[in-house]
């Protein structure tokens, strides 16, 4: 199971996301979306941190916050405004090979 | 073109961070993002508290309504009073909450000073006898915005520096139970941040008669009374639909303009209380419901193009994009068209925005359309929140109209992006 985080500025846009990466993953991933003020309480078990393209600018912060052990990356902007789960998935799936 | 954009992506991501690290920016913006309740619950109040003129109804239930309202008013302008209207010392207990959790510090005792000192700096003493305690409270709106922010920060960052040189430190052998401590502990460092408020009171009562808040806007209302002005309406809906056109989120502004927005809400939502007439026009409100309508880049009149279109690819973006959009989140249509970084939506993206508060500040600031007073949701659709915030039938026109003259700006821009991207037509 690859825990995925979502994060965003209000956990809004990202929600509507989480949904459909959920289905597609069929149980190999779990994916939770949450606010920029929220992730850092969840972010423990997480296996990969994805940033909505429009708080792209947090990563930096998000990569302190979290003591540089979890990869942080930027979903890519058109996957995300196309809700393309299956590209993002495949994103989640070269981070986490790369590691 | 593209070596412009990668320039400003280097140079203006930097500065977004810088701004979204910034401890005190980001302790407002959190504030102003977790004080929705009182925020949402004052506007419910108000919107049940100005019922529509009923001269020639017979609807049962606009009359009940209407009767309701009238024989409630002073509960109900209560109600707005203390939680809308009181904005002012909620944001102040929430930046002193946020500060103190960004440099670990316990918050309680900060928070109980901070709301002393406020209370000192912006409620002013009419009559003190036995038994009896008048105080007048008009600063606790958005007048006293500047107040509240002032002494939250203040108090946080003089309690930190206090602390950290051990100024006035009681120290206590091991035996004494944790939390006397603390309170012992503060003791001095308290006081001395108290003494610092009371004489901030002392001197504006003794020279001016008045408290520390009047004093403030006295000297400074002109200033902030600019800040109300079709001028801040048409920047704020430049620069933030600008950073939008980048992919930045409009939240990196909040921590200069919620104080701005909401202070002036809270300002319109206390003369609505007290039956005056409503000072501002520039409010969280207008910004949200006439200047964006379906989120930044006006995304429901692009939203409703994208599905009219006979593109395939485009459709299913206008499909994906229009409910969300519909409730102000314009992430689907911006991503996925997209508007982000497409010099060709460039235009149409800051200037809807543009059209939409010009025009909707002219019609409210000469009195054809109603002001707002309430604020529901981020999340509430334009066509409800307009009427909820005004109490005005007309606002939900206005909004309709706005999003048809969205349309026609966006409409020629939307047919050269679908030509310029012919070949992308079908994958």
């Amino acid at each position: 199971m690859i825990n995925v985080i979502l994060v965003c500025n209000a956990g809004m846009s990202t929600s509507l996301l989480k949904a459909r990466m959920n289905e597609l993953g069929e149980g190999k991933y779990c994916v939770e979306a949450y606010s920029e003020q929220e992730y850092a309480k969840h972010a423990d078990h997480a296996d990969v941190i994805l940033v909505g393209p429009q708080v792209r600018y947090l990563i930096d912060n998000i990569k302190a916050k979290t003591g540089n052990k979890i990869p942080v990356e930027s979903i890519d902007p058109l996957a995300y405004g196309r809700m393309n789960a299956a590209k993002i998935l495949q994103q989640v799936d070269s981070i986490v090979g790369k590691k | 073109m593209e070596k412009f954009i990668n320039w400003l992506e280097k140079t203006m991501l930097p500065v977004a961070n810088k701004i979204a690290k910034q401890r005190h920016l980001m302790a407002i913006r959190d504030t102003f993002m977790t004080i929705l309740p009182p925020i949402f619950f004052g506007g419910i109040i108000a919107v049940i508290n100005s019922a529509p003129a009923v001269e020639g109804t017979t609807n049962g239930f606009m009359i009940a309504w209407a009767n309701f309202a009238s024989e409630n008013a002073v509960i109900l302008s209560w109600l707005n009073t203390v939680t809308l209207g009181f904005l002012s010392f909620y944001v102040c207990i929430g930046i002193t909450y946020y500060l103190c959790k960004h440099y670990e510090i316990t918050p309680f005792m900060p928070i109980v000073i901070a709301i002393a000192g406020f209370m000192m700096l912006t409620a002013e003493p009419v009559e003190l006898s036995f038994g009896n305690v008048l105080g007048q409270l008009t600063y606790f709106d958005g007048k006293g915005m500047l107040v509240a922010i002032f002494v939250s920060i203040a108090t946080v960052e003089a309690y930190r520096f206090l602390t950290e040189h051990h100024v006035g430190e009681i120290k206590m052998p091991d035996s004494v139970p944790p939390a006397l401590t603390t309170s012992f502990g503060s003791l001095v460092t308290c006081i001395i941040i108290l003494a610092v408020d009371s004489l901030l009171f002392i001197v504006c009562y003794k020279t001016q008669g008045v408290g520390f808040a009047h004093t403030i806007i006295n000297v400074l209302s002109p200033a902030i009374e600019a800040t109300d002005n079709i001028g801040t309406a048409i920047l704020v809906a430049i620069l933030l639909n600008l950073g939008w056109f980048f992919g930045i989120h409009d939240a990196i502004w909040n921590g200069f303009l919620s104080p701005i927005e909401y202070g002036t809400l809270s300002m319109n939502a206390a003369a609505k209380a007290a039956g005056t007439a409503l000072p501002a026009v520039f409010t969280v409100s207008f910004w949200c419901y006439f200047g964006i309508i379906g989120g930044l880049g006006n995304c429901l009149a692009l939203g409703i193009l994208c599905l009219l279109s006979k593109r395939k690819d485009i459709k299913t973006v206008g499909k994906l994009g229009i409910v969300p959009a519909f409730f102000g989140i314009s992430e689907p249509i911006t991503f996925g068209l997209p508007i982000m970084l497409n010099p060709i939506l460039f235009v149409p993206c800051i200037l809807t925005s543009v059209v939409n508060v010009t025009v909707s500040y002219l019609l409210m600031s000469s009195n054809i359309i109603g002001r707002t007073y309430a604020m529901l949701s981020y999340n509430m659709p334009s066509i409800f929140g307009s009427y909820f915030a005004t109490g005005d039938f007309k606002a939900v026109i206005l909004i309709i109209v706005l999003i048809l003259i969205d349309m026609l700006i966006y409409y020629p821009f939307f047919k050269a992006h679908e030509k310029a991207t012919e070949d992308m037509a079908e994958e």
